[in-house]
C-alpha cells in the first residue's frame, strides 16, 4: 500500500514538473542576404525579404560584410517581431570604395517555431551604381546556421 | 384714389362703427377650437420646419469643416511625398534617398529641406529612407 501511494506521489509530481515546463523556445536562425551586382560597384540596394512561415518573427537585422555597408540597413522598426521586411542602403563613396560582385550586404536573424518551414522570399526592389543609374542585380537568402 | 380722397367721410365712418359695435358675433364653440387647433398645428409645422432648416444648415457645415479638413490634409501631406521622390521616377524608394545623398554631396540640393528644418542635411535623407522601407498597411 505504502509503495502504491510512493508511486502516485512520484507519478504526481513528475506531471507537475511537465506541466510547470516553459514553452519550447523558437529556433533563432540567421539569414544572410547577398547581392551580386557583377562587374558594376554596388551603391545602393533596396530589397524585401519575407518569410514564408507566418508565425515567424525577426528580431534583428545586422550589416554587411563590406565596409561600404557594415552599418546595419534603413529598415521599418514595425517590421520586428513581423515575418517581413524592406531593407534598403547606400553609400556615396567611389567605385573602388564599393563591393563588385557577390557580397553579403546583410543579415537578418530570425526567430520561428522549430517546426517551421524554412523558407525564405528576397525581391530586389532597386539597386544602383554609384552615378545613380538602376542596376539589375541578382539576390539571395542563406540560411546560416539554426541553434 | 385717382386724385381723390380715399378716406370715408367722418360720418360714414361714425354710422359703420356703431353698426359694428350693435352687431353681436357669434363663432359656435366648435368652430373656435377648430380655428384654434389649425393655428397650432400651423405654428407647430413652422417652429418644426425651422428647427429642420437649422439642423439641415449645421450638418452642411459640420460636412464642409470635414472636407476642408481632409482636403487641408491630403495637400499638406501630398507635397511631402512628391518631393520624396527626389529622381521623379513616380515612387519613394532607396534611390531618391541617394539621389539626394548625392545631390547634398555636390552642393545641389536646394528645395529638398523636407524636414522643414532649414536645412538639406541627413535628416532629411533620412526621411526618404524611411518612407522607402516603410511597410505598407496592407502587409505590415
Amino acid at each position: 500500500m505504502t509503495a502504491v501511494r510512493l508511486l502516485i506521489a512520484v507519478l504526481l509530481l513528475v506531471v507537475g514538473l511537465a506541466l510547470g515546463q516553459e514553452p519550447v523556445a523558437g529556433t533563432f536562425r540567421a539569414v544572410d542576404l547577398f547581392v551580386d551586382s557583377g562587374n558594376q560597384p554596388l551603391a545602393a540596394y533596396q530589397l524585401s525579404f519575407a518569410c514564408a512561415a507566418a508565425d515567424a518573427k525577426i528580431v534583428g537585422i545586422e550589416g554587411g560584410e563590406h565596409s561600404a555597408f557594415a552599418e546595419p540597413p534603413y529598415y521599418d522598426p514595425k517590421a520586428m517581431q513581423n515575418n517581413h521586411v524592406v531593407v534598403a542602403a547606400f553609400n556615396t563613396a567611389s567605385p573602388g570604395q564599393l563591393p563588385r560582385g557577390r557580397t553579403r550586404i546583410a543579415t537578418i536573424h530570425v526567430q520561428t517555431p522549430a517546426s517551421s518551414v524554412k523558407q525564405y522570399e528576397l525581391k530586389v526592389d532597386a539597386a544602383a551604381t554609384p552615378v545613380g543609374e538602376s542596376i539589375t542585380v541578382k539576390a539571395e537568402a542563406v540560411e546560416r546556421n539554426a541553434k | 384714389m385717382n386724385g381723390e380722397d380715399d378716406t370715408l367721410p367722418p360720418e360714414i365712418e361714425a354710422r359703420l362703427r356703431h353698426d359694428a359695435e350693435r352687431m353681436a358675433v357669434l363663432v359656435p364653440p366648435a368652430v373656435d377650437q377648430a380655428i384654434l387647433f389649425r393655428a397650432q398645428e400651423r405654428f407647430t409645422e413652422i417652429r418644426r420646419r425651422r428647427s429642420r432648416v437649422k439642423t439641415v444648415w449645421w450638418m452642411s457645415a459640420a460636412a464642409c469643416f470635414v472636407a476642408l479638413a481632409f482636403l487641408a490634409s491630403s495637400l499638406i501631406n501630398a507635397p511631402r511625398f512628391e518631393r520624396a521622390d527626389v529622381d521623379q521616377s513616380g515612387r519613394v524608394d532607396i534611390l531618391d534617398a541617394f539621389a539626394l545623398a548625392r545631390r547634398i554631396q555636390q552642393g545641389t540640393a536646394g528645395g529638398f529641406d523636407l524636414n522643414r528644418d532649414g536645412v538639406v542635411d541627413k535628416l532629411d535623407v533620412d526621411l526618404v529612407a524611411a518612407q522607402a522601407v516603410r511597410l505598407r498597411k496592407e502587409s505590415a
